[in-house]
């Protein structure tokens, strides 16, 4: 754990990029599911959970999961399974595709999962010392850190309504679809007044005053660094060329 | 020499019709601590955003009038949830300096006199996520401090602070004060404002300047 | 000697009066700093209670431990004699109103007047009685002329009145107050004050948590000190 999490964060960037693009790029589910059991390997590497991480993205799991139904059912190949008269409802080749798309989302979940082992600072830095611009690696990791502004926006809501001593749960259908009708735009308005919040601090601590910007954090490969790196290369290399000779 | 001149300052947010400020007056020396107070709702922060070129450069709104900034101008925000953006407060220190392109060596040691200075120095590695809301408020002014500013606007940085920290921080004031810095605090508690020269009193129908507290006593 | 026998009279005096009580209380967040150690602590109905303590001393994470949004690591906590930790959120919401130190998590309707009236209306009231709760309270802390306004558009003492009238609005048997002079100026604090002191005369116990120290002095009637998650002193006044 001491080990890999003390890489440098260019090197993670390497690896998730090798591992979502192959994932994206293959499209046989054998070689699917040997890229996610690597994925897999790789967060136990990094200490990471896999287990906490599914629980943290259990909506983004739903969400995956409803779309890999609906793909099987609307993309019909192959063999039937289920068929209502002349409707083929489920089929081997929809649930393959079903299965591929479930193995996809999973890896890029797990790449994102490696990358959250370094800070958003290191990770910028690293962006940066790519030659990617400051300013727009910046403002990535704060359109990144939107997101769960907003989810935690969401979360503060609820809370405060319970607090107030309203059980949403058991309303009225009619009064909850209100309630979710009338938080939309606090909701959206209180994210945006906030990032806006940000974006003015960040303004007025210098942002941008000079035309050279300099860095206290410098990263530094080291030579395992480069051996991972290489490595991993290679053997995205190998797989792809498996891949596309079978 | 004035660091802080304004002149017949007026605004109005976008979206309403009334202005918030109407033809205010201000000036503050360099080496002064002025206190702005009046009313929740009257305007302070407003005049605050004012004085350090957050409005008009930043608040989209109606601005007419005359401000003149000599030096670099902080701002400490009220709202300590919304000014610290990086994963380690050494990373949120250090992020003033950055922006103005200072090597490596000289971040370090204004991160590790300001962190000595405002008391966090236990803090520098934790992500400021974990800290409570005073904590935040002592990081957002490290931040501002890293960036040596001029001028320094906090709005009501003092409020959230334990007496302990607020005497340190009112310190920490004094000794700016005594490098020339121009201090302009927003704040509602009287026993606060001993620290001040000027006292403003900010109402509805401009602004007005009272006698300081210690001159009073004195006479 | 005096304070101590008065003390113990005190207590004797509220003892069937519990309303918050904290047993062997532990709390850590993941980071494990912030730590709430075997804390046990009585509060009781009708006492004014004030939290008082340096910054990060663990203040605000109890104000959320007693009011159920953070979940003890170890420990029980019982509201009106009801184990907190089985209680759902709202039920907690029903009996006590807790103002968060940063008035922005807190509001989320498009008007101040819909803000106040949040609770009542969801809670069954029916309108003519929502409209006069709304309208006192609207006048009682000076935000009438600010009814159609968006909240999160108000500046911080602004969106704290709106808070506290939200809070009271619901009538709560017990108030949980953090930090709540922040952003008030003299008048709105002599204002609260008037509020808090009718509400003790009703027999509301509340916890405030503030470093303002003439609000200190006007409401408490026992003042605890917390150090490090741990509370070190206990005076009655």
């Amino acid at each position: 754990m001491t080990f890999t999490s003390k890489l440098d964060p260019r090197t993670k960037l390497f690896l998730i990029a090798c591992l979502s693009s192959s994932a994206v790029i293959m499209s046989h589910w054998t070689f699917l599911a040997v890229l996610f059991g690597i994925s897999v390997l790789l967060l136990l590497l990094f200490g990471v959970n896999p287990w906490g991480m599914l629980k943290k993205c259990k909506l983004l799991l739903y969400m995956v999961l409803g779309i890999a139904i609906l793909q099987s059912i609307f993309m019909p190949a192959g063999q039937a399974i289920i068929t209502v008269g002349s409707l083929k409802l489920l089929s081997l080749g929809g649930l393959k595709m079903a299965g591929e798309f479930i193995l996809r989302m999973l890896i890029i979940i797990a790449s994102a999962g490696i990358l959250s082992t370094s800070s958003s600072r290191e990770i910028i830095q690293g962006l940066v010392q790519c030659k990617l611009p400051y300013e727009v690696a910046l403002m990535a990791s704060l359109g990144i850190r939107f997101l769960p502004v907003f989810a935690e926006e969401f979360r503060d809501t609820m809370i405060a309504i319970q607090l107030r001593g309203v059980d949403f749960k058991t309303l009225p259908f009619k009064q909850k679809i209100e309630v979710m009708g009338s938080l939309f735009q606090p909701v959206v308005a209180g994210a945006i007044i906030k990032s806006k919040a940000l974006a003015m601090s960040i303004e007025m601590r210098g942002f941008r005053a000079s035309p050279h910007r300099s860095s206290y954090l410098v990263l530094k490969c080291r030579i395992r660094d480069y051996v991972i790196m290489i490595s991993c290369g290679i053997l995205t290399a190998l797989m792809m060329f498996c891949y596309f000779s079978i | 020499m004035k660091a802080v001149e304004a002149r017949e300052i007026t605004f109005t947010y976008q979206g309403q019709t009334s202005p918030v400020l109407d033809r205010i007056d201000f000036s503050l020396e360099a080496g002064e601590i002025a206190a702005l107070t009046g009313l929740s709702g009257c305007g302070k922060s407003t005049l605050g955003y004012c004085l350090c070129g957050v409005i008009p450069r930043l608040i989209k709104g109606d601005f007419s009038g005359e401000v003149i900034l000599r030096g670099r101008p902080g701002i400490v925000f009220q709202d300590p949830d919304t000014q610290i953006f990086m994963p380690s407060v050494e990373a949120e220190l250090a992020f003033g300096p950055e922006n103005l392109g200072l090597p490596r060596g000289a971040i370090a040691v204004r991160i590790a006199d300001i962190a000595e200075l405002v008391g966090i120095n236990d803090l520098l590695m934790l992500n400021p996520a974990q800290l409570s809301g005073g904590q935040k408020q002592l990081v957002a002014l490290g931040g501002v401090l890293t960036l040596s500013p001029d001028i320094i606007v906090m709005d009501e940085t003092l409020a959230q602070l334990d007496a302990a920290t607020q005497e340190n921080v009112k310190r920490i004031l004094m000794t700016l004060k005594q490098h020339g810095k121009a201090i302009i605090i927003i704040e509602h508690d009287i026993s606060n404002l001993d620290i001040a020269d000027q006292i403003w009193l900010l109402e509805r129908d401009g602004l007005l300047r009272m006698p300081a507290r210690k001159a009073s006593a004195n006479e | 000697m005096a304070c101590c026998v008065c003390r113990l009279e005190r207590q004797a005096q509220m003892n069937k009066a519990i309303a918050i009580e904290a047993r062997n209380l532990s709390f850590a967040y993941q980071t494990k700093i912030n730590i709430i150690k075997h804390l046990n602590l009585s509060l009781y109905k009708g006492e004014t209670v004030v939290l008082l303590g340096a910054n990060g001393g663990g203040k605000t994470t109890l104000g959320k431990l007693l009011t159920g949004i953070l979940k003890p690591s170890s420990g029980e906590l019982l509201l009106f004699g009801e184990n907190l930790s089985m209680l759902p959120l709202f039920k907690i919401g029903q009996k006590l109103g807790y103002s968060f130190q940063n008035p922005v998590q807190q509001l989320f309707t498009v008007s101040v007047e819909e803000e106040i009236a949040f609770g009542l209306k969801y809670r069954g009231a029916n309108a003519e009685e929502i409209s006069r709760v709304t309208e006192q309270l609207m006048k009682l802390f000076e935000i009438e002329h600010l009814r159609d306004a968006f909240p999160l558009n108000l500046s911080w003492g602004e969106k704290r009145r709106v808070v506290l009238a939200s809070c009271l609005a619901l009538q709560p048997e017990y108030l949980i107050l953090d930090e709540p002079t922040t952003g008030l100026d003299q008048k709105r604090i002599d204002i609260l004050n008037r509020v808090l002191n009718n509400l003790r005369q009703e027999g509301v116990g509340m916890l405030l948590i503030s470093h303002n120290q003439s609000f200190v002095r006007e409401n408490a009637q026992r003042i605890l000190r917390m150090e490090k998650g741990a509370i070190v002193d206990d005076l009655y006044l």
